[in-house]
């Protein structure tokens, strides 16, 4: 009786399963018909790249941003340094007393606080953008067609080891095994429908990422020359700050040279120079100086339009996405390899100014 | 017409002019007055500067187009000044014309 019932339940399970594979292969039957008429295609190395490109021009400008903002949060004690040394200048002593007092701790301004609100909203909002390039980026490398299909042979491998258990039940009739060709056909039906769901997905995000590219370079855009002008004034009170130390004596001009003549000749040491001689050396350590803060200045003057310029340049790269067409990533490529340039000599500026 | 971008231009070199030749005007300044004036001169001069920036100066009106002109002409001044070497109280005459120009600028601005 129970070895009856048991063999009822394992042919009733049998027929369901026989019934499954049926509808499997009339459902890939089905995807396959579909799937060929709604075929959506995508690059997916190339959207990748497009993304990677985003990333690069998002972290470019955040960079800058996260420099401003540290530098303006540093302003008020350069300021007290600048402002007291700077009366080295003064010769008489009564009056340099008077310019010392005159720059004992400078009050909070309040419009640099502003500031930095400002330009940490400014940089949330590109920290963003550069997150969801980064997702992007993901989602083009991730490879659903293969992933789908292999979890289908997973599941293949399920159904047949189940088939054969169950034949192996005591009156059940042997069912074949799911055969390799189906497994195959079924196989890259479930990868092509994967596929095409992921480059729809990639195509869907390629156009959010279009839009919130250009709301970003909109809003960027309004207030570059403002950005510019305050980029370019917090390097002059780098450079500001730096000179003072430099007039105050607590800057060794040997330091400055000692990289000059390492390119010349590495490995060089250098002497300390006689104190006659000390005039001289101080004045070639200072067109060291000056000819770095020109490049500097140089640098800041065009990093920021080119890193709105970019930005801008990849919304008409995510239209050509969006088209099918083939993009031009090697040109951005090279505009982020010369913005990358760019910060590192304000970046290294920055370290010299701190550090030598 | 001036632009916004124009106007913190001009506010940015006053401040900048300032604070690079700081050294060489307080080498010149041989009395506390002096001192001061010099001192007083950068602190306005930059207090000016951010708080225009952080304003943006984003409107323009007649009497902001009268302030711009009269802020170039003061910083205007103050090279001229400094390129002919004229005495510290010449010249500190017109840094605190350059200066004063610039924070009416920005006022002008603002109330545009």
């Amino acid at each position: 009786m129970l070895k009856t019932m048991s063999t009822a339940v394992a042919r009733t399970t049998l027929d369901r399963r026989a019934g499954t594979i049926l509808a499997l292969r009339s459902a890939a039957a089905a995807a396959l018909l579909g799937t060929v008429t709604a075929c959506v295609t995508v690059d997916h190395n190339t959207a990748a790249s497009l993304g990677t490109a985003g990333m690069q021009v998002t972290q470019a400008l955040s960079t800058q941003a996260t420099g401003a903002v540290q530098t303006l949060g540093n302003l008020n004690q350069w300021w007290g340094v600048h402002d007291t040394l700077v009366c080295v200048n003064v010769s008489k002593a009564d009056a340099k007393k008077a310019c010392i007092a005159g720059a004992a701790s400078p009050s909070q301004d309040p419009s640099v606080k502003l500031l930095i609100d400002v330009l940490n909203k400014s940089k949330q909002a590109t920290d963003t953008l550069n997150q969801a390039y980064s997702a992007f980026v993901d989602l083009a490398h991730y490879n659903a067609g293969q992933e789908a299909t292999a979890a289908l042979k997973t599941s293949f491998t399920d159904i047949n080891s189940f088939l054969s258990a169950a034949s192996a039940l005591p009156g059940a009739v042997a069912v074949a095994p799911i055969s390799a060709t189906i497994e195959k056909a079924t196989a890259g039906v479930v990868g092509l429908i994967a596929d095409n769901k992921q480059n729809a997905q990639i195509l869907a995000a390629n156009k959010d990422l279009q839009s919130a590219n250009d709301a970003l370079y909109d809003g960027l855009s309004a207030e570059s020359k403002a950005m510019t002008s305050i980029l370019m004034t917090l390097q002059q009170e780098r450079q500001a700050l730096y000179q003072s130390g430099f007039d105050a004596g607590l800057i060794n001009p040997t330091d400055i040279l000692t990289p000059v003549f390492a390119e010349a000749y590495p490995g060089l040491r250098l002497q300390t120079p006689t104190v006659e001689d000390r005039d001289v050396v101080k004045a070639a350590a200072q067109n060291v100086l000056t000819l770095q803060d020109k490049q500097t200045n140089a640098a800041i003057s065009s990093s920021y339009a080119a890193s709105l310029s970019t930005l801008h340049a990849l919304s008409a790269q995510h239209q050509k996405l969006a088209n099918s067409q083939s993009l031009n990533i090697g040109q951005i490529q090279t505009e982020v390899s010369n913005l990358k340039a760019d910060i590192s000599q304000m970046s290294s500026s920055a370290t010299s100014s701190t550090k030598k | 017409m001036s632009s916004a971008d124009d106007r913190l231009s001009v506010i940015q070199d006053i401040y900048v002019d300032a604070l690079n030749n700081e050294p060489q005007d307080l080498a010149q300044a041989t009395t506390p007055a002096l001192v001061a004036a010099v001192q007083a001169n950068v602190a306005n001069a930059r207090s000016t500067y951010y708080s225009a920036a952080a304003a943006a100066l984003t409107s323009a009106a007649p009497g902001v187009e009268t302030a711009y002109a009269s802020a170039q002409a003061a910083l205007a001044a103050v090279k001229a000044a400094r390129s002919a070497s004229e005495s510290i109280a010449t010249l500190l005459g017109k840094l605190n014309t350059a200066t004063s120009a610039g924070t009416s600028l920005l006022g002008a601005a603002k109330a545009a």
